[in-house]
């Protein structure tokens, strides 16, 4: 078991190798990481309260004292987006886990033993793809009632087909190797099949989806929020504040502008993440940049020649 | 053919079915209450009980299922809690505008995605490919309200383009053949309907594409460097065809190939996000119609949203799918 834990952990790191060699990568890393920091340290960053309001100061450009501006109630909107971030990452984090978790599940049992049953059970998970995500996100979620909980129900139960069709595909093949045959010989049941040689083997094409999914996600959620069905006022969520000072846009432009910029960036950050990473499984894309590996390789072998 | 065509109506039939199941699932799972949405918190519970006899939702699930498709059948999908009218005479009022609107922004991805995504592989590495593939990471990542805003508040207020809304004026509403204004003004040879729905248009359709227009981009990017380098490119290249022939008439094809697949999938997000493109640009259309209703708990009229484009969305994924094995003589019409 060590072995294997071993294994994953080195292609862990070979992988977070690519993304960081090439300078896009860089830049998506970084731009995530100061999410995750703000989102972390968010009191601490922030100059003021997110939700004291200050109508002395209420709808003043951006300055010196409110780096942002201020909205209708005179709250900071650099504090307001930094708190932000706390919803939007918690909104990805949340959704994508939830859905790789029960699409996991349906692929999994669809997937193996397969046969008409796990068709079946694919075709009943089609249904859903029928619907325009968003579209159903907002069905769901308008009946379910606006709400940050609710919303995160609504957009889980419209992700999770996606990954149940790419676990029910990975396993179709999965099942072919030798040593699930050898599995079966030895009459272990299901479940374990599933959990021990199946999921393992697709956790790498489910990763690379589920990272490249999880700017989507936050995007997903912004426009939820835009349209009064994710956080609700005064919750301090980008979509929502941008939802509040469509309002105000010609009189107050900094009151949308920020929030929706944090969404792009931090969207961004995530895409340039998956693009490096879906750039470092491709075989046939020919990288420019030389890893790490290569280039210790190449000053390894420049030493043992010296030492020859 | 024939075969084909029927088997596929019968599956379209079945996913019909589903998406009637599932937005009766949708409907029947209720916690939030429409009387109480309509009434206010302050309403009491002869009120509430009166409005849940008038609409009908104090009835068992099962007799609901039934009466659901018996209405269904007749094309009644309930009238609006909202404005007291039929969910579909609000539907088949404002559908053509969100149709347009679905329609040019699709054109607009394709139209300028298609080139830059054929001029960015030819270029590939060099500054222009570098650039395209910038613009189309940001078009992917952009929240598609945030630039909407952005472009209201360039061209409508600092550079004062035209108003909100479809077309400046009733009087220069063309006449009402298919509802689509761009069509209709065309039809009629009202040239200046066209040019002020065209102006009407452009600004929302835009802010809609930009997102496609990155995929598109991309994608025809990534199949055009897998076809470039296609033996039968090279051997019409030895047999001495121009670059521009050899684009034209082998490349282009095989690179559509993949991007019409996601033609389909890509209508389904711009109808889809018309909803928060109508909001901003005051578009009279089915998301305007789905906004309002969402904010008043309008529960039929959202359904009702839900299910058309729902509809709609099925129908076009199979008109694309007809489009693509018409054009892939390879991908016959024998399997589904």
């Amino acid at each position: 078991m060590n072995k294997n834990l071993q294994f994953r952990i080195n292609e862990l790191k070979r992988t977070l190798n690519v993304i960081i060699t090439t300078p896009l990568g860089i830049i998506g890393l970084l731009i995530v990481f100061i999410l995750i920091i703000s989102t972390i340290i968010a009191p601490l960053i922030a100059p003021y309260s997110p939700f004291e309001a200050d109508f002395e100061n209420s709808l003043e450009s951006p300055n010196l004292n409110h780096l942002f501006g201020t909205d209708t109630l005179g709250r900071d909107i650099f504090s307001r987006v930094i708190y932000g971030s706390r919803y939007s990452l918690s909104a990805g984090l949340i959704v994508v886990s939830v859905a790789v978790i029960i699409g996991s599940i349906v692929g999994l049992v669809a997937g193996y033993p397969g046969g008409r049953k796990g068709a079946w059970l694919m075709r009943i998970t089609d249904m859903f793809l029928a619907f325009p995500t968003f579209v159903l996100a907002i069905g769901l979620a308008a009946n379910l009632g606006p709400s940050f909980v609710n919303s995160m129900i609504a957009i889980s139960i419209v992700y999770w087909p996606k990954y149940a069709r790419l676990v029910y595909g990975q396993a179709l093949s999965i099942k072919e190797n030798q040593y699930v045959k050898y599995a079966q010989v030895l009459r272990e049941n299901n479940t374990r099949i599933r959990l021990r040689h199946i999921f393992p083997n697709s956790l790498a094409a489910l990763l690379v989806q589920a990272t490249l999914d999880f700017g989507d996600a936050i995007l997903f959620f912004a426009a939820l929020s835009f349209v009064g069905l994710g956080a609700q006022p005064p919750a301090p969520d980008w979509g929502a504040m941008v939802s509040t000072a469509r309002n105000y846009i010609n009189i107050a432009w900094w009151m949308a502008f920020f929030p929706g910029l944090a969404i792009f960036f931090v969207v961004l950050g995530f895409n340039l993440i998956g693009d490096s990473l879906r750039d470092a499984l491709d075989p046939s894309l020919r990288r420019l940049k030389i890893s790490k590996l290569t280039w210790l390789g190449k000053l390894g072998d420049h030493l043992l020649v010296k030492e020859k | 053919m024939k075969y084909w065509i029927l088997k596929r109506l019968l599956l379209l039939l079945i996913v019909l079915w589903g998406i009637t199941t599932i937005v009766f699932i949708i409907n029947s799972v209720v916690p939030r209450d429409p009387a109480i949405a309509m009434y206010g918190s302050f309403a009491d519970e002869e009120d509430i009980e009166r409005f849940n006899e008038r609409w009908g939702l104090d009835k068992p699930v099962w007799r609901r299922y039934y009466e659901f498709y018996y209405y269904i059948l007749q094309g009644d999908l309930g009238t609006s809690v909202r404005t007291e009218r039929p969910v579909i005479v609000e539907i088949k009022n404002t559908f053509p505008a969100t149709f347009e609107l679905a329609t040019v922004s699709i054109m607009i991805s394709f139209i300028i995605g298609v080139p830059l995504g054929i001029f960015s592989a030819l270029k590939r590495n060099k500054i222009p490919d570098h650039v395209t593939r910038f613009l189309s990471l940001i078009g992917v990542s952009t929240p598609n309200f945030w630039l909407g805003l952005l472009i209201l508040l360039v061209f409508y207020f600092y550079l004062g383009g035209v108003g909100p809304g479809r077309i400046s004026s009733a009087e220069l509403e063309p006449i009402k053949i298919t509802g689509l204004y761009l069509l209709d003004s065309i039809l009629s040879l009202n040239w200046r309907s066209f040019i002020d729905s065209l102006q009407h248009i452009i600004y929302p359709a835009v802010a809609l594409g930009f997102f496609g227009l990155g995929i598109v981009t991309r994608m025809i990017r990534s199949s055009m460097l897998d076809v470039i380098r296609k033996d039968y490119i090279k051997a019409a290249r030895a047999r001495g065809l121009s670059l521009v022939g050899v684009i034209w008439r082998h490349a282009i094809k095989n690179a559509l190939n993949p991007v019409i697949t996601s033609l389909g999938v890509l209508y389904g997000a711009y109808l889809s996000g018309a909803i928060i493109i109508e909001i901003i640009f005051a578009w009279p259309g089915l998301g305007s119609f789905a906004y309002n209703s969402i904010i008043k708990a309008d529960s039929p009229g959202i359904l009702g949203y839900v299910f058309v484009i729902a509809i709609f969305y099925s129908f076009v994924n199979l008109i694309v799918d007809a489009i693509y094995r018409l054009l892939d003589p390879r991908i016959g019409f024998v399997e589904v």
